[in-house]
């Protein structure tokens, strides 16, 4: 008995010292679409033309009052994924579509919503249940072509907060084709297949180059060796990852 | 008493206009979420480090399986740090904080139990998309409290630990949408 009262009491100074870090901090968890790419996806993978603003860092953070018709729930933040004069890429899909969530939080949910235009086409009920760990819906368009724009909403369970994407989808009048985007849109960053060479052997390092086992590069001055084939990631400097490369 | 009432007054509201607190300066000392935030790493590492597993053995992209071992070898080396970071400072390696950040933005704590067994129970045509999905969304997690730690973090090697943390996880989610899209 004692012990457990020690125990809540220690519970409740951790809660409240992650609710005061919490304050600090960028608005915290939940999810988006990542497949077809929601509009927060193609931010964050760097994939539209233009500049998507605070987006970029926390695709899943699009939360605002349930029962917005908008892309950012008419939010505060985050305005620009509203903004339909922008040449937001779409992907090509077939009737029926796949959408498949990231989610950082699985809070507890009322139920998940697709519109196209005014209409909701799809309607999964939760009933307060916590989503899986892995969640996708299967979504059929009922027959539109061309360019659509598809509005998701998660309803949460027990708070008035939804969370909002939008996706872009072209799609095209026969069966079912694959959710892939053009390859067009790949960017130059891309990896190279891993069976290839080290495109710049003795070069200087950089991010988004792959690296087999045995590539030397040079960085600030120093030589390193690859140790582990890796494709480079800034934050992944060799001097910081002895796992990845050594000094010689 | 009255000259002592005013001072204490003086006193408290110096200290209220402190909160929100300003950026502690960085040193070698540590404080709170310096402590929280290796704890967080080191569970979160180990969380990933069983899902990793299972990619080595299942995974049928060469891709996918490249940036896993990657991931599994540099996190490695940072749980590794932080635990002799815990261990000098006397802290233990107590997971329960996690849990309760969760609570505490109507979360629920994430063992990361049901997320291994979807991925463990997934299909060979769902592996990737499966793995890659909630990886995305355990990338965000490190995002997030990284994000903590250069907030309000006081050791300067944590925070420099942070930094590094913030930029690779986010090119490894740009990289990972990549792979899933």
């Amino acid at each position: 008995m004692r012990k457990r009262i020690i125990i809540s009491a220690l519970s409740a100074a951790v809660v409240t010292a992650a609710l005061l870090v919490a304050v600090e901090t960028p608005a915290q968890a939940h999810g988006y679409i990542s497949s077809p790419a929601s509009r927060q996806a193609m931010c964050a993978q760097r994939k539209t033309s233009f500049d998507c603003g605070d987006i970029v860092w926390e695709p899943q953070s699009v939360e605002a009052p349930k029962g917005s018709m908008a892309c950012n729930g008419n939010g505060s933040r985050f305005a620009i994924l509203n903004d339909e004069g922008r040449p937001w890429p779409a992907t090509s899909v077939g009737n029926n579509v796949t959408f498949n969530w990231v989610l950082t939080a699985r809070h507890r949910t009322s139920n998940w919503e697709y519109f196209v235009g005014g209409t909701r086409i799809a309607n999964f009920n939760d009933n307060g249940a916590q989503p899986p760990a892995s969640l996708s819906h299967s979504v059929n368009l009922g027959g539109r072509t061309g360019r659509i724009k598809v509005l998701a909403r998660w309803n949460v369970y027990d708070t008035a907060m939804a969370f909002y994407a939008c996706v872009d989808l072209q799609v095209g009048s026969g069966g079912p084709q694959p959710t892939t985007p053009p390859p067009t849109t790949a960017s130059p960053t891309t990896q190279p297949p891993t069976s290839s060479p080290p495109p710049n052997p003795g070069g200087t390092w950089a991010p988004n180059t792959y690296y087999a086992v045995g590539a030397t590069v040079t960085y600030g001055g120093l030589t390193y060796r690859c140790r582990q084939a890796h494709t480079s990631l800034p934050g992944w400097e060799p001097p910081n990852v002895a796992a990845l490369w050594e000094r010689i | 008493m009255r000259a002592l009432l005013a001072a204490l007054t003086l006193v408290l509201l110096a200290g209220c206009g402190t909160l929100p607190p300003d950026k502690p300066a960085l040193g070698d000392g540590f404080n709170d979420t310096d402590v929280m935030f290796a704890q967080m790493i080191a569970s979160h590492q180990a969380i990933a480090a069983k899902y990793l597993e299972v990619v080595a053995k299942r995974s049928s992209s060469n891709e996918v399986k490249t940036l896993a071992a990657a991931i599994q070898v540099t996190e490695a080396d940072e749980a590794k740090q932080v635990k002799a970071w815990l261990d000098t400072w006397q802290k233990p390696l107590d997971a329960d904080v996690r849990s309760a950040l969760h609570a505490s933005h109507g979360g629920l704590p994430s063992s990361g139990e049901a997320e291994l067994k979807a991925i463990q129970d997934a299909s060979d045509a769902e592996f990737e998309k499966t793995f890659l999905n909630i990886f995305i969304g355990h990338q965000h997690q490190a995002v997030e409290f990284a994000r903590m730690e250069i907030a309000a973090g006081q050791h300067r090697e944590s925070v420099s630990l942070a930094h590094r943390v913030d930029k690779s996880r986010r090119a490894q989610i740009e990289m990972m949408l990549k792979m899933v899209a």
